[in-house]
């Protein structure tokens, strides 16, 4: 497991370089509370465990014989149904957006997103036959969040970072957000559903959202 | 070829200008000119690309990329040496010599196995390091995004590139350009059919991920000297108000 002393990996432990002092004290004790009062159930499990499961029963998938592209894609997606936090990632991608909707548009949006998500995972990876994900480390964030950081090997994404933040919620770590090469999953639909948001409102969004979902539902061919 | 670096510096002096209306002031005309370059890239590229794809392997795609990247090690040089770097510089020097010998003329990235992996570096990012804001957001014809200071650097780079002085500049410059980026098109092409297929608004992902891979780039440079860079986006972005925290 070797990291590279010229990218922008860091050690696992050490806090982002850069960070202020002043901030890193604010956000040990925001994550004291956290600490003082552990949740009702204990976690087994911590973050960098999480994702070396998640990539370990992805590879499973991948590498068992005789699945069909579709089954492939469906048990992934059921991989990420269980590992991510949909309803934390998206109140994030709404950020204040989110009071604009209703309960229940909230409700849907949930559960349209998690489709969306989900799909968009099981697509790709599906393809990713040969390659493997190695764990490279981790380090704390702000807010008791803990980031690992991941790479690929083989396939034509060779070598890419692929950063996950976890939070732990009821007792779980779920990811929260993937940093691909330095691109954050969160804030580019945060970027993409804030345009869609301010021509059309939520009605609007999660129109769109359907759409897009059930033009994933229709196989069609992708080679 | 002096040109390029002359256009460079003018949007620079530009980039210093125009900060101070959000991200994409120029919205409007950027999305028709996305507009014509997803047609470009329907009828031109993606056909090139497929062509490509149907006659290489993917190994051999992998080697070219692999010689073009050796090819710039010119530039990466440079703009390690003025970012400060003088260690990565070493490296571009060792990589270069490694995959120039052992890796037959660049084709193979044999310094990546050996612990040097490839780290690009270009004029814009150097700017960014020497503190010059990305100015405003804009889509340029067949080239695609950038921001106004990374578009002066694109123009730098190409200015140093000694390839354009060692061979007629015209005829070479432009065939192995068209080579370099009909093999990443076409080495991508699955990548980018997906993200075209799934996102909500092609432009804005295209927008904020490319806003986003450079902020990145600028961070990798200056990790110390410019705290907002690191900050600023990644704040807020994970903040939550937990009044309505439910199941």
């Amino acid at each position: 497991m070797t990291t590279s002393p010229r990218g922008p990996l860091r050690p696992a432990g050490r806090p982002p370089r850069g960070w202020p002092l002043p901030l890193l004290a604010l956000s040990l004790c925001l994550a004291l509370p956290a600490v003082a009062a552990p949740p009702p159930v204990p976690d087994t499990r911590s973050a960098r465990e999480v994702i070396q499961e998640t990539a370990d029963a992805v590879i499973h998938v991948l590498q068992t014989e005789g699945l069909s592209s579709a089954q492939r894609r469906q048990r992934i997606k059921g991989i990420a149904r269980d590992r991510f936090d949909f309803r934390t990632m998206s109140r994030l991608v709404l950020k204040r957006d989110w009071k604009r909707l209703s309960r229940d548009q909230q409700r849907e949006f949930v559960d349209e997103f998690r489709s969306y998500l989900s799909h968009s995972y099981g697509s790709r990876l599906e393809r990713y036959e040969q390659q493997t994900v190695q764990v490279e480390g981790e380090h704390p964030e702000p807010r008791g969040d803990v980031t690992v950081q991941t790479r690929i090997h083989g396939g034509s994404v060779d070598g890419a970072e692929v950063d996950y933040r976890l939070r732990q919620r009821k007792g779980r770590w779920r990811i929260i957000d993937v940093i691909i090469e330095g691109v954050s999953l969160v804030s580019n639909f945060r970027s993409q559903f804030a345009e869609v948001l301010d021509r059309g409102g939520p009605e609007e969004l999660l129109r769109r959202l359907r759409e897009k979902n059930a033009q994933a539902r229709t196989p069609r061919d992708t080679g | 070829m002096r040109g390029p670096a002359a256009l460079g510096l003018a949007l620079l002096v530009l980039a210093g200008c125009a900060t101070q209306r959000g991200p994409d002031p120029w919205e409007h005309a950027n999305r028709r000119v996305f507009a014509f370059n997803e047609g470009f890239d329907r009828w031109v590229m993606d056909p090139l690309a497929d062509a490509w794809n149907f006659l290489l392997p993917h190994p051999v795609e992998t080697g070219i990329r692999n010689a073009m990247d050796n090819l710039a090690m010119p530039r990466i040089f440079l703009n390690h040496v003025l970012q400060g770097r003088p260690l990565d510089a070493g490296a571009d020097v060792a990589r270069f010599l490694l995959n120039s010998t052992f890796g037959y003329g660049g084709l193979f990235d044999v310094a990546s196995d050996v612990g040097l992996p490839n780290d690009r570096a270009d004029f814009g990012q150097t700017l960014g390091a020497w503190g010059v804001p990305p100015g405003p957001f804009l889509t340029f014809p067949i080239l695609g995004p950038f921001s106004l200071r990374d578009l002066g650097g694109f123009g730098v780079d190409a200015a140093s590139q000694p390839l354009s002085y060692l061979l007629p500049a015209a005829v070479a410059g432009t065939g192995i350009t068209v080579v370099r980026v009909v093999n990443l098109r076409a080495y991508y092409d699955a990548e980018i059919d997906a993200n075209r297929a799934e996102a909500l608004d092609y432009y804005v992902f295209v927008r904020d991920a490319y806003l986003q891979l450079r902020r990145r780039k600028v961070r990798e440079a200056c990790p110390r000297r410019h705290p907002e860079l690191q900050n600023d986006l990644y704040q807020d972005l994970y903040e939550l108000d937990d009044d309505d925290d439910q199941p």
